[in-house]
């Protein structure tokens, strides 16, 4: 866990040096600002503000949080009072500081840099705003020794004086002037820049310095040593998701990346900035695809360019309403590897994706049970009523087959045997609760999404599941007449395939249902996974003369193409064909049925037919014995 | 979607007014109407019922009726020529023109398709009947319709033949089979019943392969 502390020390009162005016609201002010969660995030338990305080005060506070045993991530230390530099070292005054005798009775820097060198917090931070401030390099020597300084993992520091060594530092009646400067950067007063979520001291520092050197007066000095990784004075409030993204997309140290980028970069950004409004897989595939496929001689540029573009996506999906799309978001990323040869690399970093797919998944799922087992029409989407009539169906088909993703992608994971399928059960109970007749066959874009159900219900013995599934698409299937609306239909013409399908009267517009229907196959062949094919037999007749298919790929690389041509549509007629699903079965071609060869690429399949589902996993669905 | 093509200040050409939007529009209203057009006139030669559409793939193939062998399928394509010189000089006659032409070519590869891939069929199986062998062309009809077996549609009703011949042999035919003395045409109707009760008899004999059908 993240330890961020701020001790802040500011002194007014003096027992033997004159008095100020502001330093303890100089202090204050700070502490306030770093301990707030929106900007400094510092821990208001463990951090400390001394108003005017006694030496052994100070020495109290700084033993209290340095002596604690739990490491420091980022330690800051603000002083504000006056300063003065003796015999070459510099001495922050406190309110029982004597100039005789500053070594015993005042703050010492250099004192002050043993104890981190010490104990050596992650980063330490260091202002100060007081006269001769500047003169702390003096005591830097106490800080640059090689036990310190150097190593991989040893402590990072940030000084900021706001004053030379030969310079006093000024104040106005709302505070010190660098004192200001730093707040002001810190509250977004002052632009530094909107790229990075956290702002840094040393560019604080370097802001402080353009203002109050420019006023004239005073000249500020920073120094930063040791700085490794990332360094979060403060959070950065002018930061947004957009600015971000922008900058994780441009600045690439590759230098073929980087051109590469920077042809494509506006077809990403429309991507990109569409998605607080729109999301559509197929688009993104088609724009990411070339950029890829540029990259294909650095397989590490291509997953980078995946994880830059999805931590930028994410953020920005989370504006809309729906929960569904950052899954998506995440499916397309690991599917569009989808045509490129493996490497241990994007083996390992699928892994990765999928386990973040699998987990925000899981949570949109409990969410979604939250929900419903609040309020029963909480799937219905919000306006448009009468489209519900044909995306209802589409929608509970989607969960059940986003939830049974989740499972199998558990299961078959590291003691997956023990794993249960217990929200995929209590997601159909409350499906089969509350939309049991909406659960129909409607359209092919199901057809996917019932094959992973139905495969992982399988897999998982849920039998009851499967049988009440396949029943129920068995009836809806003979009821419409085995007519679903085709995968690709055009949005505008679904009012016209309801209206046909209400009156069964399709002779207007006969190009609206899918035929030969692949769902069809998903649901007989479903029978004979969970042994009711009888029922299901005596109702075939009433399919007579329907055309079932199901397409096989040749290979998987084109698996998420808008078109696959390399594969075979394999079909079989109900009535001349086959009159009964164990005919189906026993001359369903096992030997044609191409099995995805590594763990990536069968994960990446199933999730190329849950994004665009004119495709079916046939290699889930194995042939029932 | 389309896509932007890559261009390096060098080879970028500069444009004015693209309508983008509303072309790529117009050329999609175009592209379907060629596609509802021709829809049309398939439909006119081949029932709804025996048209199938995929979304992926090259062929397909039956694996429980091998006999019906494999379909690959075809390309059909037609080129349409467009002259800067005919839009410039406002020649709107081009659009229905072009329109006309492709919808002609597309309809000539489609027949033949169609009867390249019957012919295919009826060599394979042998069934073809030689108008010269026969003697006459009605000698040939009568030859084919006792070759042929007849079909019954969902609805219970036998469906007869249906015979795709050029307007000009069609009228010759014609004319020969009513030319025909009575003996013929009553060969023809007993071969045309004894067909039809065969089509209904296999049909019924079909539909009790069904568990659940009851007659």
């Amino acid at each position: 866990m993240s330890r961020r502390v701020v001790l802040a020390i500011g002194c007014d009162k003096y027992d033997f040096m004159g008095p100020l005016d502001g330093a303890e609201k100089d202090a204050s002010r700070i502490h306030e600002a770093l301990i707030d969660p929106a900007k400094g995030e510092c821990d208001p338990t463990q951090s400390a503000v001394l108003l005017s305080p006694k030496f052994f005060e100070v020495q109290a506070a700084i033993n209290a949080i340095l002596a604690d045993p739990e490491p420091i991530d980022t330690f800051t230390f603000f002083f504000a009072g006056h300063g003065v530099v003796k015999k070459g070292s510099f001495y922050m005054c406190v309110s029982d500081s004597n100039h005789d005798f500053l070594s015993a009775n005042a703050i010492s820097l250099s004192n002050l840099f043993v104890m981190l060198g010490e104990k050596a917090p992650g980063q330490s931070n260091i202002i100060i705003d007081a006269c001769e401030s500047g003169g702390l390099i003096a005591d830097l020597n106490a800080l640059l020794k090689p036990d310190n300084l150097g190593r991989a993992g040893s402590p990072g520091i940030t000084l900021v004086a706001m004053a030379a060594s030969d310079e006093g530092a000024g104040d106005t009646p709302e505070g010190g002037v660098g004192t200001n400067a730093v707040l002001d950067c810190i509250n977004g007063v002052t632009f530094i820049d909107d790229t990075s979520a956290y702002l840094d001291l040393i560019d604080i520092g370097r802001s402080v310095w353009d203002r109050l050197a420019s006023a004239g007066g005073q000249n500020p000095v920073v120094w930063g040593l040791n700085l490794f990784g990332p360094r979060r004075f403060c959070r950065n409030p002018k930061s947004t998701v957009d600015a971000a993204a922008r900058a994780g997309l441009v600045s690439w140290p590759d230098a073929h990346a980087s051109q590469v980028l920077r042809d494509r970069l506006p077809a990403l950004w429309r991507i990109y900035s569409d998605l607080d409004r729109d999301w559509d897989a197929r688009r993104f595939f088609d724009v990411v695809q070339p950029v890829l496929s540029e990259l294909a001689q650095n397989p590490s540029q291509q997953l980078d360019l995946i994880d830059r573009f999805l931590e930028a996506a994410l953020q920005k999906a989370q504006l809309q309403d729906d929960a569904f799309i950052e899954i998506e978001i995440a499916a397309a990323c690991a599917v569009s590897m989808l045509p490129f040869s493996e490497t241990a690399h994007s083996v390992a970093h699928v892994d990765i994706l999928l386990e973040k797919l699998t987990r925000r998944l899981e949570e949109v799922l409990d969410r979604l049970i939250d929900d419903l087992e609040a309020e029963k029409f909480a799937l219905m989407a919000p306006g448009n009523a009468m489209a519900e009539l044909f995306y209802l169906p589409l929608r509970i088909s989607r969960v059940l087959g986003w939830a049974a993703f989740a499972h199998l992608y558990r299961a078959l994971g590291p003691n997956g045997d023990q794993v249960l399928p217990i929200r995929l059960v209590k997601l159909a109970e409350l499906m089969v609760q509350h939309y049991h007749s909406s659960f129909v066959f409607m359209s092919e874009a199901q057809a996917p999404f019932v094959a992973v159900l139905l495969a992982v219900a399988k897999r998982a013995g849920l039998v009851d599941i499967g049988k009440v599934v396949v029943g129920c698409l068995t009836l809806g299937m003979v009821r419409s007449g085995c007519r679903a609306a085709s995968a690709n239909i055009e949005y505008t013409k679904v009012l016209d395939f309801l209206l046909a399908r209400a009156t069964n009267d399709f002779s207007a517009s006969p190009g609206l249902y899918a035929k030969p229907s692949e769902f069809a196959l998903v649901v007989l062949r479903g029978a004979a996974m969970f042994d009711i094919e009888d029922q299901v037999d005596r109702a075939l007749h009433h399919l007579d003369r329907v055309s079932t298919t199901a397409f096989l790929p040749a290979h998987f690389d084109q698996f998420a193409n808008e078109l696959i041509r390399d594969g075979s549509n394999v079909n079989f007629r109900i009535g001349f064909d086959a009159y009964t699903v164990d005919e189906i079965e026993r001359s369903w071609p096992s030997a044609a049925v191409v099995k995805p060869a590594t763990r990536a690429c069968f994960f990446r399949c199933i999730l190329a037919s849950l994004l665009f589902p004119n495709r079916v996993p046939w290699f889930l669905l194995e042939r029932a014995s | 979607m389309d896509a932007d093509p890559i261009q390096t200040e060098k080879t970028k050409r500069r444009h004015y007014f693209i309508f983008k939007r509303e072309g790529i529009a117009f050329t999609r209203s175009m592209t379907q109407l060629l596609a509802d057009s021709h829809g049309a006139m398939v439909a006119q030669h081949i029932s709804h019922d025996n048209i199938e559409s995929y979304s992926h793939g090259a062929g397909s193939y039956h694996p429980a009726a091998p006999e019906l062998g494999e379909t690959k399928l075809q390309q059909s394509s037609a080129v349409m020529e467009t002259k800067f010189e005919d839009i410039v000089a406002q020649n709107l006659s081009i659009l229905p023109n072009t329109l006309t032409k492709l919808l002609q070519t597309m309809e000539r590869n489609f027949f033949s398709m169609l009867y390249s891939t019957v012919n295919e069929s009826c060599e394979a199986s042998g069934n073809s009947v030689s108008a010269k062998e026969a003697g006459s062309n009605a000698k040939a009809f009568l030859e084919m319709l006792k070759k042929i077996e007849f079909g019954v549609d969902r609805d219970g009703q036998v469906s007869l033949p249906s015979l795709h011949v050029s307007p000009e042999m069609g009228d010759k035919m014609m004319r020969e089979l009513q030319a025909q003395p009575e003996e013929f045409k009553q060969e023809v109707e007993a071969v045309k019943k004894a067909k039809a009760e065969a089509a209904l008899e296999k049909e019924l004999a079909r539909k009790r392969r069904f568990k659940g059908w009851q007659e």
